[in-house]
C-alpha cells in the first residue's frame, strides 16, 4: 500500500488567531509576545510583519527596528490551545491516525483514507477549506511518503500552500534542497556544514553515511537518511486526553540529602497540580520515579481514592511513596506523575476546602497573567537554601558515622 | 502446655483475630497469634501494634502455658482439617498439633518477642447496642478513604453529647451521618476518631446484644461477644470540620420523593454508560418527573425518566452516580427524600421514614 503522510502546519499561528479574534488587527503587522510585562521576544509574527524581516524568537526592540509600525499583542495561551483543539478535532475527521506534533502542527497518516476524499490533491484542498471555514485560519499542507518529507513539503509552500511530493520526485527534490530546510538541521549545524562547502542535501548525501557517522555518531545516520529524504518513523496517534500528568527533574548534583530531595519533590508536586488544574483533572494513581547516579531507575505507584489537584496533597502522597524506597546511592533524577485522570469531580463540601480551591484559582490566574512562578509556595525557596551536600569522601563518611544522629534530617 | 479444643470454634476464633495480622509485618512476631491457657479457656491474641484483638474459647487444658503460632498458616491448616477436636501441645522445642490421624509440628517462636499488650487505663465507659454501632459503621464507612493523608479524614467521628449519638464520616465531597438518641446518657461528652480498619473489624464482629465501649485519651477499648479490641484512636478529632454547618436545612430546600428500588435500578443501568473518565449523570428534576441522562464519548448515551413526588421548578443537577448508589445500597426504606436548592449546593438525602440517617453529597459541575 502506498504510504501517504500529511502534515498540517498553521500559518503564523498565534498572530493569526489574534487577527481572528480582533478584526482590527487583520492585514496589519502583529507581533505576539510572551507576556505583557516581560515582553522580550516575538513568539509569533503575522505574515505582514514577516515580510519586513521579523522572525519568531527575535527580541522585541530588534523586531520593532525592522517593523516600526508593528502592533504588540500579549499572548493568550488558553485561547490558542482552545483553537488548536478545534483544528485537531476537524483533522480527526480525515483519519484515525492523527499525531499532534505541536500546538499548531499535526501529522496525519492518510494512506488508507485519501482515496475516499477523491485523491491526494482533493483531500489537501478539503482540509485547508474545512479549517478556513470553521476557524478563519489558513494553513500549509504537505503530503509525501513519509513524515520528514511531508513536513518539508508544507514548509516549502508557506503560507497557505499545498504541496504533494511523490515518491519518484524525491531524489531530484532532495539533491537541490538547502540543508536548513531539513527539520532537525538547525542554524549551527547548517553553518558548520556550509564551512565545509555543503549547502544542499545532495552534497550532504555525497559525503556518505560512514563519514557522517564517524563525524556525528548516531546523529550522522539521521543526517544521511534525512539528506536522502528517507524516514520510516510512524505517525503515532495522540490520545485525545492525556493518560497522565507528570514532571521530572534531573538534579543539579547527585545527592541523597533528604531535605533537598524533599523540596524538589514538593516543587514537582506543585507543578503537576498546577497542570492538573489547568485541565481541571483529578487523578487516582500517584507514581514516583527515582533514578540513582548509576542510572538504575525505580518507579513505584500507589492508588488512592482521589488525588486532587492540590500540590501539598500530591506531595504528601508522593512523599509516602518516596519514603518506601531505601536509598542505597545518591539520586540523580526525581519524577512524579498522576494518572487515571478524570475530569468530573464533585465540588467541595466544606468552606475550608472551597477557600483552598479559590486560593489555587487566584494563584493560577496571577501566574498565568504575570508569568510562571510570580506567586509560589515559600517551600520552593528551600530548594535553593539547602546547601549542596558535601561529597561523600571517606572522611565525610567517617564523620557521618561518628555523628550519625546529627546527620539525620527530620522528615 | 497441652490442650484440646473444638476445631470449628478454633477456626472461628482464629479468623476473628487473624483479620488484624498485617500482611507485611514489621517484626516477625506480628505475623503470629499468641495462644494462652486460662482455666478451662484458651485465649488468642493478635496485633498490628495499632489494634489488638483478643478472643477466647473453651478448651480442655491439661497443662498451662503460652505459645506463639504463625497466624495465617495455622488458620489455613485448621480450616482444611476435618476432625472435630484438635490437640495442641508444646513439647521440648516443638509445637504439636494432633488430630486422630495426623501430626503437625511447628517450630515455635519466642513468646517474649510478642509485643506487650497495651494497658488500657481510665476513660469514659458506656454500653451500646451492637446493632446501632454496626449500622453506624456500615452506613458511613463508604465515605472514608483510608489512604487519605489527613488523619482526621481516615476514620469516622464518634460524637456523643449527653444522650445524642452522632457517627459521621466524610471525604470532603460527601458526608454520611447516623444520629440517634441513646436510651441512657453517657456521663461525659465524647469526640473521637475511629480508624477505618477498626470499623472493618467491628462490622464483622458486631451481631446481637450489646457492646461495652471505653474511650481513653487516645485509645478505644471494645468488648463484643467475648472478644476484646483495643485500638489507637486517630489523632485530630478537633480538626474534623463542623459537619452540622454543611448539612442543609431541609425546610429551606426543594424536596423530591422517589421510590428507592426504582431509583436504584435506574441508576444501576445508567451507570453502565459511565466510565472512569466520564462519570457524570445529569439529573433534571421537574414536576412529577425526574430525568437522568449520561453522555459518554467512550460508550454512548442513555436516558431514563422516572416518576417522583415533586412540585417545584425545574432543576438540573449533575452527580457521580456512585455517590448515590452507595447511599441507596445502605438503606431499606421504601422511599427516599432528596432535598436540594441549586446546581452547586449540597444535596441532602435520607430515607423517608427516618431522620436518623442523613447523607449529603456535592454535585458535579454542570457544563
Amino acid at each position: 500500500m502506498e504510504r501517504v503522510i500529511l502534515h498540517v502546519d498553521m500559518d503564523a499561528y498565534f498572530a493569526s488567531v489574534e487577527q481572528q479574534i480582533n478584526p482590527s488587527l487583520r492585514g496589519r503587522p502583529v507581533l505576539v509576545c510572551g507576556n505583557p510585562l516581560t515582553k522580550t521576544v516575538v513568539a509569533s509574527a503575522s505574515y505582514e510583519a514577516k515580510r519586513q524581516g521579523v522572525r519568531s524568537g527575535m527580541s522585541i526592540p530588534e523586531a520593532l527596528k525592522l517593523c516600526p509600525d508593528a502592533i504588540l499583542v500579549p499572548g493568550n495561551p488558553i485561547c490558542y490551545a482552545e483553537t488548536s483543539r478545534v483544528v485537531f478535532s476537524l483533522l480527526s475527521l480525515f483519519t484515525d491516525t492523527l499525531e499532534i506534533y505541536s500546538i499548531d502542527e499535526a501529522f496525519l497518516d492518510v494512506s488508507r483514507t485519501f482515496p475516499l476524499f477523491g485523491g491526494k490533491g482533493a483531500l489537501g484542498r478539503r482540509i485547508k477549506e474545512t479549517i478556513r471555514k470553521k476557524t478563519g485560519l489558513t494553513c500549509s499542507v504537505g503530503m509525501a511518503p513519509n513524515k520528514l518529507l511531508a513536513k518539508i513539503a508544507a514548509s516549502l509552500v508557506k503560507p497557505d500552500g499545498l504541496r504533494i511530493i511523490e515518491e519518484k520526485e524525491v531524489p531530484e527534490l532532495m539533491s537541490d534542497l538547502p540543508v536548513e530546510e531539513v527539520p532537525g538541521i538547525g542554524p549551527r549545524l547548517a553553518s558548520l556544514l556550509s564551512d565545509w562547502g555543503i549547502t544542499t542535501c545532495g552534497q550532504l548525501q555525497r559525503l556518505g553515511e560512514n563519514f557522517l557517522i564517524t563525524r556525528f555518531g548516531l546523529r550522522g545516520r539521521f543526517l544521511y537518511q534525512a539528506a536522502c529524504g528517507f524516514d520510516n518513523s510512524p505517525v503515532v496517534p495522540t490520545p485525545p486526553q492525556p493518560k497522565s500528568i507528570g514532571h521530572s527533574y534531573t538534579l543539579p548534583f547527585n545527592t541523597d540529602h533528604t531535605d533537598f530531595l524533599r523540596s524538589v519533590l514538593f516543587r514537582l508536586a506543585e507543578q503537576v497540580a498546577a497542570r492538573m488544574r489547568q485541565s481541571s483533572f483529578h487523578g487516582r494513581v500517584v507514581t514516583v520515579c527515582l533514578r540513582l547516579d548509576d542510572f538504575t531507575t525505580f518507579t513505584r505507584q500507589r492508588k488512592f481514592a482521589s488525588v486532587p489537584p492540590d500540590g501539598r496533597r500530591i506531595f504528601t502522597l508522593a512523599w509516602q511513596i518516596f519514603s518506601s524506597f531505601t536509598l542505597v546511592r545518591p539520586v540523580r533524577l526525581l519524577g512524579i506523575s498522576v494518572s487515571e485522570l478524570s475530569a468530573e469531580t464533585p465540588l467541595p463540601l466544606f468552606p475550608e476546602e472551597k477557600t483552598r480551591e479559590n486560593l489555587f484559582h487566584t494563584v493560577d490566574e496571577i501566574n498565568r497573567r504575570l508569568g510562571e512562578n510570580t506567586v509560589f509556595p515559600a517551600t520552593f525557596l528551600l530548594e535553593k537554601m539547602v546547601k549542596p551536600p558535601v561529597p561523600k569522601t571517606h572522611a565525610f563518611q567517617f564523620w557521618r558515622f561518628k555523628h550519625s544522629d546529627t546527620t539525620r534530617i527530620p522528615t | 502446655m497441652e490442650l484440646t479444643v473444638d476445631r470449628k470454634q478454633l477456626t472461628d476464633s482464629l479468623e476473628t483475630v487473624t483479620s488484624v495480622v498485617p500482611s507485611k509485618p514489621a517484626i516477625a512476631s506480628l505475623s503470629c497469634v499468641l495462644v494462652e491457657t486460662k482455666d478451662a479457656e484458651v485465649s488468642l491474641t493478635a496485633t498490628d501494634l495499632e489494634t489488638t484483638i483478643k478472643t477466647s474459647l473453651p478448651a480442655t487444658v491439661s497443662k498451662k502455658g503460652q505459645i506463639l503460632l504463625p497466624a495465617r498458616k495455622i488458620l489455613s491448616l485448621v480450616k482444611q482439617l476435618d476432625d472435630k477436636e484438635l490437640k495442641l501441645s508444646l513439647a521440648e522445642s516443638q509445637v504439636n498439633l494432633q488430630t486422630s490421624s495426623s501430626t503437625y509440628n511447628f517450630f515455635p517462636m519466642n513468646v517474649e518477642d510478642f509485643p506487650k499488650l497495651p494497658k488500657f487505663s481510665g476513660g469514659i465507659s458506656f454500653s451500646i447496642s451492637s446493632s446501632l454501632l454496626r449500622d453506624s459503621i456500615q452506613k458511613t464507612k463508604f465515605c472514608i478513604y483510608p489512604e487519605e493523608p489527613r488523619p482526621h479524614f481516615r476514620g469516622a467521628l464518634l460524637d456523643i453529647k449527653e444522650d445524642k449519638w452522632n457517627f459521621v464520616a466524610t471525604d470532603t465531597r460527601r458526608l454520611a451521618l447516623v444520629q440517634t438518641n441513646l436510651e441512657t446518657k453517657v456521663g461525659q461528652n465524647v469526640k473521637c476518631l475511629l480508624p477505618y480498619r477498626v470499623m472493618n473489624y467491628l462490622s464483622s464482629l458486631l451481631k446481637e446484644g450489646s457492646a461495652e465501649v471505653s474511650i481513653g485519651k487516645n485509645q478505644i477499648f471494645l468488648k463484643v461477644n467475648g472478644t476484646y479490641i483495643i485500638s489507637q484512636l486517630l489523632e485530630g478529632s478537633e480538626d474534623f470540620p463542623d459537619y452540622w454547618k454543611v448539612i442543609p436545612d431541609e425546610k429551606k430546600q426543594q424536596i423530591a420523593t422517589v421510590s428507592r428500588e426504582l431509583f436504584e435500578s435506574v441508576l444501576k443501568r445508567i451507570t453502565l454508560f459511565t466510565s472512569e473518565r466520564y462519570n457524570k449523570v445529569k439529573f433534571i428534576f421537574s414536576p412529577e418527573k425526574l430525568s437522568l441522562s449520561v453522555s459518554n464519548p467512550e460508550v454512548g448515551e442513555a436516558q431514563e425518566k422516572i416518576a417522583i413526588d415533586y412540585t417545584g421548578a425545574e432543576q438540573p443537577i449533575a452527580f457521580n452516580p456512585d455517590y448515590l448508589l452507595q447511599f441507596l445500597q445502605c438503606i431499606t426504606a421504601e422511599k427516599v427524600i432528596i432535598a436540594f436548592s441549586g446546581e452547586k449546593k449540597p444535596v441532602l438525602m435520607r430515607p423517608q421514614d427516618s431522620q436518623e440517617y442523613l447523607y449529603v453529597a456535592m454535585p458535579l459541575k454542570l457544563d
